[in-house]
């Protein structure tokens, strides 16, 4: 007899490390299970599994693949656990593997189409589409950190710049410095999380 | 730990390798056409129907017999096993989280019709998908056990004299309804019990019924 099946987390608990994590209200939707979670997480993270598949398949097979994939992801919501990782590294998890998939049977996406800035041929691969997913994920959890956070990360990734020189820079408390790009860093990792 | 004249990382953490190889297009995500969301929306239904195979056309009482009998044997293996005990558990059918919109809901009762349904109950939900398409949501409880046979779920002209089936149905059940059936010329939602003797025309035995208004 079919039930509906509901999420297996009774509370959404906060990660086991020193910060806790903002569980956003999409997330929250979806482990609770409220009537359009599917949508929202759709307008959540849509555009991010798009990319990725969009990026290594051809046009038909990405349209195709991205359903798979949040048809996976509905069907799956019980599995979910939001204190092991974030949803979007779950549901990327997922797309990872039906992107790498897809390539195994489908079309590979034409070495020469063009798209600015993104070295193509290297999409084509299990590692590609893996790399590929890593760095969306990467950028988008940039994107959602407070201001300063991003900015002193940036100056620490792009520039190798140390604490107190980042500190000098932006003249801003050192503990300050250190604690925002701590939390950045937790927050980056965070989104990488995959559970699988 | 870090004092203050070390940086924020080593350089060989995979974090910090991935994040100096973004590009500028990895900041910039494509956007999915809206067919995307449409055709999530479509299969989920289709699944939710326990059908995924199924064509969404419009099924007429004269369909064809070879279709009904081979389906109707593992409907209603799948009917007998619900109802053992004499009572088919309702299954809550809001909350899916597809985003559909109930448009109307109405009871089914057995009142004037043939007493094998005297005990049951049921409701009918008229719910609005995302794509745009409608569908019916049916939840029925302690229906008879139709051994041999199964229940099947009509929409039928205001006098009866007219219908169009929407399939087996084992309990509960969303349906898309197929676009070119309007709901102002078939209100009355029916449940039937039918035997599986492979003719597809309504058996005349209605248990539970109730009408929409249009």
């Amino acid at each position: 007899m079919r039930e509906r099946e509901r999420a297996g987390v009774g509370t959404i608990s906060s990660v086991s490390s020193v910060e806790t994590r903002v569980v956003d209200d999409v997330e929250t939707a979806f482990v609770v299970g409220e009537d359009d979670a599917l949508r929202r997480v759709y307008d959540a993270y849509g555009r991010l599994v798009f990319s990725l598949c969009n990026r290594s398949l051809d046009r038909e097979a990405a349209v195709e693949v991205t359903q798979d994939v949040f048809v996976a992801v509905w069907q799956k919501r019980g599995q979910f656990d939001p204190a092991r990782g974030s949803l979007a590294g779950w549901i990327m998890g997922i797309a990872r593997f039906k992107t790498i998939d897809a390539l195994r049977s489908r079309a590979r996406r034409p070495q020469h189409s063009p798209h600015p800035g993104a070295p193509e041929a290297a999409n084509s691969s299990p590692q590609g589409v893996d790399f590929l997913a890593d760095r969306l994920l990467v950028a988008s959890a940039m994107a959602e950190l407070p201001e300063r956070s991003r900015r002193v990360l940036e100056m620490a990734f792009f520039e190798d710049l140390t604490h107190q020189q980042i500190a000098e820079r932006t003249r801003m408390p050192l503990g300050t410095v250190k604690s925002d790009i701590r939390r950045g860093l937790v927050r980056l990792r965070h989104s990488l999380e995959q559970q699988t | 730990m870090s004092t203050d004249d070390d940086k924020p990382f080593e350089d060989d953490d995979e974090l910090v390798a991935i994040a100096r190889t973004l590009t500028i297009a990895d900041r910039h995500l494509d956007t999915p056409p809206s067919e995307v969301w449409a055709g999530i929306e479509a299969r989920l239904a289709d699944l939710e129907r326990g059908d995924a195979g199924a064509p969404a056309v419009a099924r007429t009482a004269e369909r064809k017999a070879s279709w009904r009998s081979a389906r109707a044997l593992s409907i209603a293996a799948a009917v007998l096993l619900v109802l053992v005990g004499g009572v088919a558990t309702v299954a809550l059918l809001a909350g899916r989280g597809d985003g559909a919109r109930s448009v109307q809901q109405v009871a089914l009762v057995n009142t004037d019709l043939d007493p094998a349904g005297a005990a049951s109950s049921g409701q009918a939900k008229l719910v609005r998908l995302r794509d745009g398409r409608y569908a019916l949501e049916v939840s029925l409880r302690d229906v008879p056990d139709p051994s041999n046979g199964f229940l099947e779920l009509w929409l039928l002209v205001a006098d009866a004299r007219g219908m169009v089936s929407l399939g087996p149905i084992v309990g509960f059940d969303r349906v898309v309804l197929p676009a070119n059936v309007n709901l102002a010329t078939y209100p009355v939602v029916d449940i039937s019990v039918e035997p599986a003797d492979g003719v597809p025309t309504h058996s005349g035995v209605s248990i539970l019924r109730g009408r929409l208004s249009a």
